[in-house]
């Protein structure tokens, strides 16, 4: 039977491919997001005709909005999953990105027009500084503080937010009229957004992939295991903290600059913490400490909603009042749907549905010897 | 300095509300380590609950309905304990704040799908009318929500210092393996502890539903201001509670007054944030002492 996968070169244990299996699921999986805005675009695969609700009421936007989410959900695991601190500030980092795009994005006049790129970067970089200014205090003492004080962050860069965009845009919000653009090439379609995005979360998942690889990354994890433990083995344990919070806060805040831009609009309304509390569904759901799983969540918190119409509106047959119900409070039935998923994930399986996914495999791999 | 006084008033009144909302809070951490983030939407939950006995339909005194409301706390949060805190027992800190961020989004959904995003009319029966001294007005409710909430802090230290289970609770929370090798039945106190503090929780919205005249899902916003208040007092005294929800709520009154009503609920956070880089673990809380 197989235990595991053993190397007999070094050079081998290190490579991110190991074996013939995920390269053929790379492959497939790279397939497959390639053709993805194709059939959502036309409603066809490989020629036949999808209707609507086979799609799940799927389009390009809300495919375009769950990549960047997945992004946001990334950074949050990369904090959450692999250092072990909670945060939920995720939709004030949102909003600051957007403060960042609007001043420097070239939507009020007057203002500087920087390149897009440059954008996504600084609006990074402030990110990074935030989070390092809002976390370094608590991250000095205990883990639950910086559940505190991204709480505050939130609530104070929303109000910032707010404050910007009522003292130079007005209550209508920002708008982002410029298209963006890459280096020359306009992003002014939804699928070329979705290659954009689809980069970017590539970069994302295999930055941090890498990044957890390192010396750095390794000792992210044994903070997260026994911080006591980790000091004892040279590490030191603030620095690495406030490290993964300013990466984690990097990353998605460079997601809120591209998130306004896509919308092309953003208004306070955008921001909420339930935004952010869905980001730690996410993570939670599809597994901390798990890239994967990140995937798993983000696909699922799109998936959920759309299912949830899709299938009251082939049920309205039966029942018309189903569809009424289910289209008024498709946010309410999803969020309840993740609230009990939440719980179910954290009692019966810890590692979400990304160790429900390796149990189930194991379980394949070493049958008959399965106990 | 008529302003000022005024203010420190309307502060005073608002932030004993918040003041309860934190003590159930820091009951339910301290007895059983939970910590509950969905506090402040059990506070909504309760306002919610009052204005549906309250409805005309239903044909109850206002009192009645009141009390009644008061009471459905009790079982809610004993719910609350079997489906949220206990299946996790033992469990680090980490999932147990997930799960209950989970089920403070179960109870906002729950809540705009039974009773609707509107808001939703109230007429309270306390007295609302305002008199004056030496200028300063002062409004009788504000009185009467200052009045109910320090009886329900003395009552709690009454229950605390006489009866048993007061006494099994405090032994709980010092320590708690040596309260269980005593015999003290652990799950009991956690159960009671739950049952008070959402108790508390509802006693806030309630007087909440009665000092806005109607009950809205911004509540909920309203009920988060409970971390400020536990952080500044400490996470782990219940004095400190009280204090720190009165410092929020004259914060809240200040910033109203003389900035800007918007940022109110905002700037209150900028406090929580020096306060967690000046004495993170308080006003009165313990000082730790843990070197990693």
């Amino acid at each position: 039977m197989t235990t595991a996968t053993y190397e007999t070169r070094y050079r081998r244990q290190q490579r991110l491919i190991r074996t013939r299996a995920s390269a053929v699921w790379a492959a497939v999986l790279t397939a497959v997001v390639l053709y993805l805005p194709w059939v959502v675009f036309h409603h066809s695969l490989l020629g036949a005709h999808l209707t609507k609700h086979m799609l799940l009421n799927m389009n390009m936007t809300q495919l375009n909005v769950m990549l960047i989410v997945l992004v946001g959900a990334v950074g949050l695991n990369l904090l959450t999953g692999y250092t072990g601190l909670i945060s939920i500030g995720n939709a004030g980092f949102f909003a600051l990105g957007a403060i960042v795009a609007a001043t420097l994005g070239g939507t009020h006049p007057g203002w500087p027009d920087v390149p897009f790129p440059v954008v996504v970067l600084a609006a990074g970089a402030a990110g990074a500084a935030a989070g390092a200014v809002v976390g370094l205090p608590s991250l000095r003492i205990r883990g639950i503080y910086l559940l505190l004080a991204t709480l505050s962050l939130h609530f104070l860069m929303v109000w910032l937010f707010l404050k910007f965009q009522t003292t130079y845009f007005g209550f209508g919000g920002i708008q982002f009229l410029k298209p963006a653009s890459l280096f020359g090439y306009a992003l002014n379609t939804d699928i070329r957004w979705y290659y954009f995005l689809l980069g970017c979360a590539a970069v994302a998942l295999l930055l941090t992939k890498n990044l957890l690889r390192t010396r750095q990354g390794r000792a992210f994890v044994a903070v997260r295991d026994h911080p006591i433990a980790a000091s004892m083995a040279g590490i030191n344990v603030p620095r690495i903290r406030v490290t993964s919070f300013a990466v984690s806060s990097f990353m998605i805040t460079a997601m809120g600059a591209v998130y306004a831009w896509y919308l092309g609009a953003a208004s306070q309304d955008n921001y909420t913490l339930l935004l952010a509390i869905q980001f730690i569904a996410i993570i939670v759901i599809g597994g901390e400490g798990s890239l994967v799983g990140t995937v798993l969540g983000a696909l699922l918190w799109q998936l959920i909603p759309n299912a949830l119409l899709a299938f009251s509106e082939m049920a309205s047959g039966i029942s018309p009042g189903i569809r009424h119900t289910v289209a008024t409070w498709q946010t309410q039935i999803a969020n309840i749907i993740f609230g009990v998923l939440i719980l179910l994930v954290i009692v019966f399986s810890p590692s979400g549905l990304a160790g429900l996914w390796a149990k189930v495999k194991r379980t394949f791999v070493n049958w008959p010897y399965t106990g | 300095m008529t302003k000022l006084i005024q203010l420190l008033i309307i502060g005073i009144a608002t932030g004993s509300i918040y003041g309860l909302i934190a003590l159930g809070f820091v009951l339910v951490y301290k007895a059983t380590r939970v910590f509950n983030f969905a506090q402040g939407d059990l506070m909504m939950l309760g306002a919610y609950m009052l204005t549906t006995l309250a409805a005309h339909s239903l044909g109850l005194p206002a009192w009645l309905a009141i009390v009644l409301a008061v009471a459905t706390g009790a079982p809610i949060g004993l719910a609350f304990q079997y489906v949220f805190a206990r299946p996790l027992i033992g469990q680090p800190f980490l999932p147990v704040v997930m799960a209950t961020i989970g089920a403070s989004l179960i109870i906002q959904a729950v809540v705009l799908i039974a009773w609707g995003p509107l808001d939703i009319s109230y007429s309270t029966q306390f007295p609302q009318d305002v008199f004056r001294v030496s200028g300063v007005r002062i409004s009788s409710f504000d009185l009467v929500t200052i009045a109910i909430a320090a009886g329900c802090v003395a009552l709690f230290a009454l229950f605390f210092r006489l009866t048993t289970i007061g006494l099994q609770m405090r032994a709980a929370a010092e320590h708690n393996e040596a309260a269980i090798l005593s015999g003290i039945n652990v799950h009991r106190v956690s159960l009671v502890s739950w049952g008070i503090g959402t108790l508390l929780a509802f006693v806030a919205g309630i007087i909440l539903a009665n000092a806005q005249g109607a009950v809205s899902f911004s509540l909920s916003g309203l009920g988060l201001l409970a971390f400020p208040a536990v952080v500044i007092g400490g996470l782990e005294s219940v004095p400190g509670a009280v204090v720190g929800g009165v410092i929020v709520g004259v914060l809240q009154a200040l910033i109203g007054g003389y900035y800007d009503p918007l940022a109110q609920n905002s700037l209150v956070y900028a406090a929580l944030l020096l306060m967690l880089l000046v004495r993170p673990y308080g006003l009165f809380g313990q000082r730790e002492i843990r070197r990693v």
